[in-house]
């Protein structure tokens, strides 16, 4: 196991390399300058401009930008922001909170909703709720994500006034109901993959001889269902909830944006805007380096939940 | 569904009966004959008639699937409006960009009638004018999008697949990278490098285009993967067939089935991702039609007149619904086992 971890923090290693490179590379090529971009409308004296790009490093060819990038990297040092002066560490302690409750929000939403929707779709399985659920799958996930917020905005927010549609907190709402909406938009598609993966799960795991055994035995049917069937079924579930809370938690541009969220997603999007390096640098190698975590502990995960797996093993290679 | 479900219990055993069963019986029979074998079973049992295709047999289940049918015609009517917009649309219902200062104010966001079915927008414009000239955008980036992505990620995915070993390994580490990266970021970054004069159709489906070609590279790489242990294909290089032949003649033939389901299913992806890159600003030029803009600019109107935003809104839900199910019906039909 201990193999297995290493070789994927390895293999993570060029990804990593090479989705910074690429990232170097697209910015030399961004059209706009973020020092003039900072100072607005009035002109820089050629003086204070050609400082403010020497002080950020903006003077240098790219590559040795890359360098410094990686070196202050190593240092546990993200750089400062260009736009607003402050440091980029700063900027996502401050917001990745945010994303934290958003991304959990909607993970909860989609762990109920989708194994309970794909549950009941398997167990009534060609009955009027399984249609029902097949059918709402299908159209989420051909949602345009926005859309469907500014729906919910317009319907929740704006007719029925019971839901703010704008921002974390206010002071006419509690902080958790600003959650709803946005969590709700984040967790549409997925919860729609979540249910269609566990109704297919449970549907294939039922014509399985050990179930058949379990019936045979005289167990109850509630008891083979979730002693036996769902034991099985829900292991690709679960990686597939895993792998989308990774997903998530690397911040949602779209659903952050809608709805004001002041989060990752949100707070890298403005920052391409204003051609603000640091903080778009900072905010993916953050992003990177949170999936990379998350996916690394649904793969180890993935081995408590079901023992045939063994990995770092010979036939693993 | 159940009768497929069956169907697989049932082929492991009944394998060797139904292929003579199928020979000496005629096809007719041979569906009436043996309910436990639907039509949509596994294709090898059919090999030995002539007349019956993979892509025959595939036709004719899919034929049979309401669902993929209405999907299609759903599709072909948005492309046949599509393509003949010039013709009919703007006499009828109004240009879908041209506005007229003057009558705008009066114009503006009526009721759905007869001559704008779908009201008119801030501009006094026709809603279902921009909405007809808007699919063309979304077609057209949807197809060419998956046209880009097929050609990158069928060359490497195929080359990784037949050559193995080194070359594998650095194309399925490139995918990791594209893979890696957030999707919907790595797009606003690739086209804000573009000045605005060069903005257009053709760098959106170039870059959705690009980040789409892992998905397909790997669908591709494993399904080769899968058909190259088949023993024909050993049987045919015994016969002296060297790579191009075994790779054009026995191989793609046979490992492009789930291609097809994953590219028609894409096609709804890329008319997603098109539609909030336009939300978002850095799709086509302003002015020009497009669902995700139509959204973008009604917002601010959405109190007073949703229909600004829902009609669009629904355009593109139902077409990349219709693409879904459409690819839904032919997996259905080829038999295509892909991960959900």
């Amino acid at each position: 196991m201990l193999r297995y971890i290493l070789k994927r923090l390895v293999q993570f290693i060029p990804v990593f390399f090479g989705v910074t490179l690429i990232l170097f590379m697209i910015t030399t090529v961004l059209p706009g300058d973020p020092v003039a971009l900072r100072a607005g409308e009035k002109k820089l004296p050629p003086a204070v401009y050609q400082e403010m790009r020497h002080a950020f490093g903006l003077d240098k060819p790219w590559y040795v930008q890359y360098v410094d990038y990686l070196g202050n990297l190593a240092k546990g040092d993200l750089g400062t922001s260009i736009s607003s002066g402050r440091r980029v560490s700063d900027i996502f302690k401050e917001t990745y909170p945010y994303t934290a409750r958003l991304a959990s929000a909607a993970i909860i939403i989609e762990i109920i909703a989708g194994i309970g929707a794909g549950l009941v779709s398997a167990l009534k399985r060609y009955t009027f709720w399984d249609t029902l659920v097949t059918l709402t799958t299908s159209i989420l996930v051909a949602l345009p994500v926005f859309w469907l917020g500014i729906m919910l905005q317009y319907l929740f927010g704006v007719k029925l006034q019971i839901l703010p549609i704008s921002g974390a907190s206010s002071a006419r709402f509690p902080e958790i109901l600003h959650l709803v909406l946005p969590a709700v938009t984040l967790a549409s598609v997925s919860t729609a993959y979540a249910a269609r993966i566990m109704r297919s799960q449970l549907l294939e795991v039922s014509g399985q001889d050990y179930v058949r055994t379990a019936f045979a035995k005289g167990l109850s049917p509630s008891r083979v269902l979730w002693r036996h069937e769902m034991k099985n079924a829900l292991i690709p579930v679960v990686t597939f909830v895993g792998l989308d809370f990774g997903a998530m938690l690397s911040g949602a541009i779209l659903t952050e944006t809608i709805f004001n969220w002041p989060g990752v997603g949100f707070t890298i999007y403005r920052a391409i805007g204003q051609r603000d390096f640091p903080v778009v640098f900072g905010g993916v190698t953050l992003v990177l380096i949170v999936v990379l975590v998350v996916n690394l502990l649904v793969d180890v995960s993935y081995a408590f939940l079901d023992p045939r797996i063994r990995y770092g093993s010979k036939a693993e290679g | 569904m159940a009768a497929r479900l069956k169907g697989e219990v049932v082929s492991n055993k009944n394998n060797i009966d139904t292929v003579d069963m199928a020979e000496s019986h005629g096809v007719k029979e041979y569906r009436s004959g043996m309910p436990a074998t639907p039509p949509s079973e596994p294709y090898e049992q059919d090999a030995g008639h002539e007349n019956r295709t993979l892509w025959g047999d595939a036709l004719y289940r899919l034929r049979r699937n309401k669902l993929a049918i209405i999907a299609l015609v759903w599709l072909l009517l948005v492309g046949v409006a599509a393509v003949t917009a010039d013709l009919w649309v703007p006499q009828t219902f109004g240009s879908p960009t041209f506005f007229d200062t003057a009558k705008a104010s009066t114009e503006r966001f009526l009721s759905p009638s007869l001559q704008h079915p779908m009201g008119t927008d801030d501009f006094g414009r026709d809603v279902f004018s921009r909405v007809i000239y808007g699919s063309r955008v979304s077609l057209s980036v949807g197809i060419l999008a998956v046209g880009v992505s097929l050609v990158i990620g069928l060359f490497l995915g195929s080359i990784s697949a037949y050559y193995g070993k080194f070359l594998d390994t650095v194309i399925m580490r490139i995918a990791d990278i594209f893979l890696a990266f957030p999707y919907i970021l790595f797009a606003i970054l690739l086209l804000s490098i573009l000045p605005d004069q060069y903005r257009g159709i053709i760098p959106v489906f170039l870059t959705i285009g690009i980040l789409g070609w892992p998905s397909i590279a790997r669908v591709f790489r494993s399904s080769i993967l899968s058909v190259k242990q088949n023993d024909y294909v050993d049987a045919a290089r015994a016969l002296g067939a060297g790579d191009a032949r075994l790779m054009m003649r026995h191989i793609l033939p046979n490992a492009i089935a789930p291609i097809v389901v994953y590219a028609t299913m894409s096609v709804g992806g890329a008319i997603l991702t098109e539609a909030a890159l336009s939300f978002l600003g850095l799709g086509l030029p302003p002015g020009v039609p497009s669902w995700g803009a139509m959204i973008q600019d009604g917002q601010e109107y959405l109190t007073s007149n949703p229909g600004v935003v829902v009609w669009p809104g629904l355009a593109i839900l139902s077409t990349v619904l219709a693409f879904t199910l459409l690819g839904d019906g032919i997996r259905d039909a080829l038999d295509v086992k892909l991960k959900d």
